[in-house]
C-alpha cells in the first residue's frame, strides 16, 4: 500500500489479465487495464475522482461499476480489492 | 534533431511500414480505417501515391454509399473522425494521381459531408468531441479549397466557413480548446484544432482573419510542453500533434526561432522512446502500435520539409498551399 500513493495506479497481473489498480484517496479500485474503445492503457489515464479517463480517446469509466460514463452501454470488468499486511489484494 | 538522424529514421521506419504490408493495407484484407488512413499518409509524403493506385482503388471500394466510411472498413456506419481522414487521403493522393475513380470518391466524400453539418457548423460523432470531430471536415475543405476544382470550392466554401466559425468561437481567452466530455485537458484538441483548421486560412487566399487565433493556440502549446519535451503525460500521440501542430503554426506566422528549442526537445524525446528495433508505441516502454509507428513518419517527414530551404515545403504536407501538388516527396528511398 505504502508504494501505491494516492492518485497513483500500477498495472497487475491477474491471471494472465492486465488490471489496472488505482489508490484514490487511500480506498483502492481495480479495473480491466485495457479501454473498450481502442485498447488504451487506463493505467495511464487521468483520474477524475473515482473515474478513470482512457489517455488515447478520452472515455472515462467509473472505478466502482467499470461503467463508461460517456458511453454508458459500454463497462470494463471491475474488481473488488481488499488491504491484508499492508497489500493490495484483487479477487 | 539533425537532418542525417532524421532521414535515417525515416528510412528504416519506411523499410518497415512496408514489410508489414499485410497489417494496414485495404488490399490485403479487411483492416481498421484509422490506421489505413494513418498508412496512407506516409505512403503520400514519401512520393509513392503515383504509383500506388490499388491502394486508393481499395479506399474507394472501402467507402460507403453516403460518401462516409466506418472505424473498420467492413462496419456499415459511417464515422466523420475517420471519414474526414480517409477524404483527405483521396484528394492528396488525387493531385498526384488526376484518377477519375478517385475524383468521384472525394465528391462523394463533399456530399456526406455537407449532408452532416449541423446548423451551427459542427460535425459530430458520438464516440469524440464536437470540436475535435470538426476539425477534420474543415481541414478537408481546406484542402479542397487548396487542391480541388473550381466546382468543388463552389460546393464546400460556405459550410467550411460556417465550420471555421464555430472551431474560432469554441476557443478559450487562454488559446486552448477543451472538451469537458472526451478531453478536458484540451491537448490533442488545441493540437489539432491549430493546425487541421485555423491556421490553413493563413494560406487559403479566401481565407478568415485568423492569426491572432494561431498565435494564442501556438503559445499554448508551448506552454504546455513538459520539460522532458512530451506533453500530456508523456502520451505519444499528443506529443507528435503538438510537434506537428508546432511545426505548421511556426511556419505560417513565423515564429520558427522561438519555437526551435521546443521542437528540439520534442524530436529528442519522441526519437528516444521509439520502440526497437522499430516503431513508436503509444507511452514509452509500451509495445508498438503501428497508428504511432505511422505518425512518427510522418512527423519526421514534416520535420524534414520545415528545415528545407522553400519555406512553404512544410505546408504543402498538410495540402493547404493552392493549386500546387509538390508537396510530393522528392528523394526516392529504395526498399
Amino acid at each position: 500500500m505504502e508504494e501505491l500513493k494516492s492518485g497513483e495506479s500500477r498495472v497487475v497481473d491477474v491471471d494472465g489479465q492486465e488490471v489496472a489498480l488505482f489508490n484514490v484517496d487511500g480506498a483502492a479500485y481495480a479495473i480491466s487495464n485495457r479501454c473498450a474503445h481502442r485498447g488504451g492503457p487506463l493505467s495511464r489515464g487521468h483520474l477524475e475522482g473515482t473515474a478513470v479517463r482512457c489517455p488515447l480517446h478520452g472515455w472515462l469509466f467509473d472505478l466502482r461499476t467499470g461503467i463508461c460514463l460517456n458511453q454508458p452501454e459500454v463497462s470494463l470488468p471491475v474488481y473488488p480489492v481488499f488491504c491484508e499486511d499492508g497489500k493490495f489484494c484483487i479477487k | 534533431m539533425d537532418l542525417e538522424k532524421a532521414a535515417s529514421f525515416i528510412e528504416s521506419e519506411w523499410i518497415f511500414l512496408n514489410r508489414v504490408h499485410k497489417q494496414w493495407s485495404l488490399t490485403e484484407g479487411p483492416q481498421d480505417m484509422e490506421l489505413v488512413a494513418h498508412a496512407l499518409r506516409c505512403l503520400l509524403h514519401m512520393g509513392k501515391a503515383g504509383e500506388s493506385l490499388p491502394e486508393y482503388q481499395a479506399l474507394i471500394k472501402a467507402q460507403h454509399a453516403d460518401g462516409g466510411w466506418g472505424r473498420e472498413s467492413e462496419e456499415k456506419e459511417s464515422a466523420a473522425w475517420v471519414s474526414a481522414f480517409c477524404a483527405l487521403m483521396l484528394i492528396w493522393a488525387n493531385a498526384v494521381l488526376q484518377h477519375s475513380e478517385v475524383e468521384k470518391g472525394v465528391w462523394k466524400s463533399i456530399d456526406y459531408f455537407l449532408q452532416g453539418q449541423k446548423p451551427d457548423g459542427r460535425w459530430v460523432d458520438n464516440e469524440w468531441g464536437d470540436l475535435d470531430t470538426t476539425s477534420h471536415p474543415v481541414s478537408f475543405f481546406n484542402v479542397v479549397l487548396a487542391l480541388g476544382t473550381p466546382k468543388m470550392k463552389e460546393h464546400v466554401r460556405s459550410a467550411w466557413r460556417k465550420g471555421l466559425r464555430f472551431i474560432l468561437e469554441g476557443q478559450s481567452p487562454d488559446g486552448g480548446w477543451y472538451d469537458q466530455k472526451f478531453h478536458p485537458s484540451g491537448v490533442e484538441t488545441t493540437a489539432h484544432l491549430g493546425q487541421d483548421a485555423v491556421v490553413a486560412s493563413l494560406a487559403l487566399a479566401e481565407g478568415l482573419p485568423v492569426r491572432p487565433s494561431a498565435e494564442k493556440a501556438l503559445n499554448w502549446i508551448l506552454n504546455h510542453q513538459a520539460p522532458d519535451g512530451s506533453w500530456d503525460g508523456q502520451n505519444m500521440d499528443h506529443t507528435m500533434d503538438c510537434t506537428r501542430s508546432t511545426l505548421l503554426i511556426s511556419r505560417m506566422i513565423r515564429a520558427e526561432e522561438r519555437c526551435r528549442t521546443a521542437l528540439d526537445k520534442a524530436l529528442e524525446w519522441i526519437a528516444a522512446n521509439k520502440t526497437q528495433p522499430h516503431g513508436w508505441p503509444d507511452f514509452p516502454g509500451e509495445e508498438l502500435s503501428m497508428e504511432r509507428t505511422c505518425d512518427g513518419l510522418d512527423v519526421l517527414l514534416k520535420y524534414q520539409a520545415w528545415r528545407q530551404t522553400d519555406p512553404l515545403e512544410v505546408v504543402r504536407r498538410w495540402g493547404y498551399v493552392p493549386g500546387n501538388p509538390t508537396f510530393i516527396r522528392g528523394a526516392e528511398v529504395q526498399v
